[in-house]
C-alpha cells in the first residue's frame, strides 16, 4: 500500500552565552567533569535560579529570524521526571507561555521546489548532564557542566514528507542560528540535536496515523537513516494489518536501527507547572526592537552581496555561504588577498573537496591560517608557483599549516616563467622522444601534454605550464 | 476528591519509589486530606479579587557573567559516591 509519510522535527540548540542560563557558571564544552558546577546547577536545596538576560535575548532573536511572534509575558515551568542528568529530578523549561510562537522557513528541494515548514513554538530550558554508563564500577557517572546550559528547542508542524524535506529544513535551522550568531550548532558535539516525529496514513487520508518519535540524532546521516529506517518499519507493520504503537524509540547509529525506548501506557507524565523560584517575566516591544536592530545579515542578503559587491555568480555564492564558518573564512581570506573571485573558485573546487574527504562529521573545519592560505593563492595568481606546486603546497599545508611564503623560499619552489629557458628544455625533449612528435604530426594531439608532463617531470612541477603548452605548439607546428 | 491506590503507585514510580502496602495506605490518606484542603479552598469566591501574579521586568534578570563557580571537591564532596570527579548514580536503563 501506499502511504504518505508525516513528520515534525523538534531541534535543540545550545545558545552560546557566556555562562548559564540559570546560575553564573561558565557555559564551555568540555572541561574537566563537574568544574562548572554551582549550588544552582546541581539543584542544591534552596539555591535560586535567575534567568540570563542574554539568553532570553539569544531567544528573541532566533525567534524574530524565523518570524515569530514575540509573548509579552514568559513563563518558566519544571518539567518532572525523574534521571539521573537532571539534578533536581526537573528540568526548567516552558509549556504554556514559551518565549516564541509560531513562524516558520521555507525550504527548497534539489529542483528548487519550495515548500514552508510552519513552528510551533520557540522555548528557552535549560540542558542537562552528560552521563557516562560504567559498567566496571557498577554506576553511572554523571557530570554536571552541561547541566543548566541555555537550551532553545524549536518544535515544528508536522509539515515534512521525506527524510530529505526534514534534512533540508534542519540545515535550513542551522544556517539560520549560525548566521544570529546564538549558536555554534555543532553537531558532533552536540550543540545541535533533534528529535524526529513520524508517523504514516494511507495515501490522501485525512486521518492520521500513529506516530512514534525518534531521539538521539545528532547527524544529517543519521536524521536521513533514521527517518528511511522508520518509514520501511511502519509501512511493514501497516501492510501486515498490524498497529503501529505510539512509542519513543532511541536510534542506534552504529547498528543502524532502532530500538523502543518506551510504550506510551509507560509515557513521561511530566506535571508541568510555573516554577515558583522564577516569576512570570515581561518582554518589553523596545527589547524586541533592540534585539531587531542588531539582527546580522542572514544568508540570503549575503549572497545578495557577494553577487553584487564582489562579482560572485549566484551559484558559488549560495554554496559559499551554505556555512557561516566558511563565509568568515573567506572573508578573511579576501581581507588578506582582495581578489575574491578567485579565492572563492580555489575554495570551491579544491577546498570544499578537501574538507569533505577529510571530515565525517557535519561541522566545517579548516585548518590552514586565512593568512596563509591568503599568501598560497597570491604566490599562485602572481605566477610566482605553478598551478602543480600550488595543489601540492596546499596538500602539506592542510596537515602542518606551516608558513607557505618559507616552504616555498628554502625549497626553491619558485615558478619558472622564462620563455628561453622553457623552450632550450622542450628542444631538448623534442629530441629524446621523435615518436611523440611524430604521433603529433600523424594528428594524436595527446602528445602534447605527453611533453608538458615530461617537463614537469624534469623541473620538479616548476615551469609555467601555460607558457610551455603555448610554445610546445609553435615549436611542433 | 478521591486518589485511587493505582495513581499514587503511579506517581511513586515516577519518581523511582517503592511502597510498601501500609505506606501506600498511609499516602492514600495523606493524599486525600491535602486535595480536600485545596478543594475547600477554591471555594472561596475571588470573582472580586484582583490578579495579583507579581511579574518581573526584564532589566531585573541576571547579566551574562560569569561568576566562579565550586571546586570540583566542594561539588562532588557531599555525595554518597564519586569517583574521578564524577557523581556515581545507580545506572537506570531507560
Ligand atoms: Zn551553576
Amino acid at each position: 500500500m501506499e502511504y504518505d509519510v508525516v513528520i515534525g522535527l523538534e531541534v535543540h540548540s545550545e545558545l552560546k552565552t557566556k555562562s548559564k542560563v540559570f546560575c553564573s557558571c561558565k557555559n564551555e564544552f568540555g572541561g574537566e567533569p563537574n568544574t562548572h558546577c554551582c549550588p544552582v546547577c546541581i539543584g542544591l536545596p534552596g539555591a535560586l535560579p535567575i534567568p540570563n538576560k542574554e539568553a532570553v535575548k539569544m531567544t528573541i532573536k532566533a525567534g524574530l529570524a524565523v518570524g515569530s511572534q514575540i509573548n509579552d509575558i514568559a513563563i518558566f515551568e519544571r518539567k518532572n521526571y525523574f534521571y539521573p542528568d537532571l539534578a533536581k529530578a526537573y528540568q526548567i523549561s516552558q509549556a504554556v507561555r514559551p518565549i516564541c510562537i509560531g513562524g516558520g522557513v521555507e525550504i527548497e528541494d534539489k529542483n528548487g521546489h519550495k515548500k514552508y515548514i510552519r513552528l510551533n513554538r520557540i522555548h528557552l530550558e535549560e540542558d542537562a548532564g552528560k552521563l557516562i554508563h560504567n559498567s566496571k564500577i557498577g554506576g553511572t557517572m554523571v557530570d554536571y557542566n552541561r547541566g543548566g546550559v541555555p537550551l532553545i528547542e524549536i518544535v515544528s508542524e508536522a509539515d515534512m514528507s521525506s527524510a530529505e524535506e526534514a534534512v533540508a529544513y534542519l540545515s535550513k535551522l542551522r544556517n539560520i542560528l549560525q548566521y544570529i550568531e546564538v549558536s555554534d550548532c555543532k553537531m558532533e558535539q552536540g550543540s545541535l540535536r533533534c528529535d524526529v516525529n513520524i508517523s504514516l496514513k494511507p495515501k490522501g487520508s485525512e486521518k492520521l496515523g500513529v506516530r512514534a518519535e525518534m531521539k538521539n540524532l545528532n547527524s544529517f546521516r543519521s536524521v536521513t537513516r533514521a527517518i528511511e529506517y522508520e518509514i520501511k518499519r511502519q509501512s511493514r507493520l501497516l501492510d501486515e494489518g498490524e498497529e503501529v504503537i505510539q512509542e519513543t524509540r532511541r536510534w542506534d547509529d552504529a547498528r543502524n536501527r532502532s530500538f523502543s525506548m518506551r510504550r506510551k501506557e509507560d509515557a513521561q507524565d511530566y506535571r508541568y507547572f510555573p516554577d515558583p523560584d522564577l516569576l512570570p517575566f515581561k518582554i518589553e516591544r523596545s527589547l524586541v526592537e533592540e534585539v531587531k536592530r542588531t539582527m546580522p545579515k542572514l544568508r540570503e542578503e549575503k549572497i545578495n552581496d557577494y553577487v553584487n559587491d564582489l562579482g560572485l555568480s549566484e551559484y558559488d555564492a549560495s554554496v559559499l555561504t551554505n556555512d557561516l564558518n566558511l563565509v568568515k573564512y573567506f572573508e578573511k581570506v579576501i581581507s588578506y588577498f582582495n581578489k575574491p573571485k578567485f579565492v572563492c573558485n580555489f575554495i570551491l573546487t579544491t577546498l570544499l573537496k578537501k574538507v569533505k574527504e577529510d571530515e565525517e562529521n557535519d561541522d566545517l573545519v579548516i585548518p590552514i591560517e586565512p593568512q596563509n592560505f591568503a599568501n598560497l593563492l597570491q604566490m599562485y595568481e602572481s605566477g610566482q608557483i605553478s598551478q602543480a606546486i600550488c595543489r601540492e603546497l596546499f596538500d602539506e599545508i592542510w596537515t602542518t599549516n606551516e608558513d607557505c611564503l618559507k616552504i616555498v623560499k628554502e625549497r626553491n619552489l619558485v615558478q619558472n616563467n622564462n620563455e628561453d629557458e622553457i623552450k632550450e628544455m622542450l628542444k631538448v625533449l623534442i629530441e629524446e622522444f621523435p615518436q611523440s612528435v611524430q604521433d603529433y604530426k600523424a594528428g594524436n594531439t595527446k602528445a602534447l601534454s605527453f611533453f608538458i608532463g615530461q617537463l614537469m617531470k624534469k623541473t620538479q612541477g616548476k615551469a609555467n605550464a601555460q607558457i610551455a603548452s603555448k610554445l610546445i605548439k609553435e615549436m611542433l607546428d | 476528591m478521591e486518589i485511587t491506590e493505582k495513581e499514587i503507585k503511579h506517581l511513586a514510580s515516577l519518581s523511582r519509589l517503592n511502597f510498601t502496602d501500609e505506606e501506600l495506605a498511609k499516602f492514600s490518606a495523606d493524599f486525600k486530606a491535602i486535595l480536600d484542603y485545596v478543594n475547600e479552598l477554591q471555594k472561596v469566591d475571588t470573582s472580586n479579587v484582583k490578579d495579583n501574579t507579581i511579574i518581573r521586568a526584564y532589566d531585573e534578570l541576571r547579566e551574562d557573567e560569569v561568576k566562579p563557580s565550586l571546586s570540583n571537591e566542594e561539588i562532588v564532596g557531599n555525595a554518597p559516591k564519586n569517583y574521578n570527579g564524577y557523581f556515581i548514580a545507580p545506572t537506570v536503563v531507560e
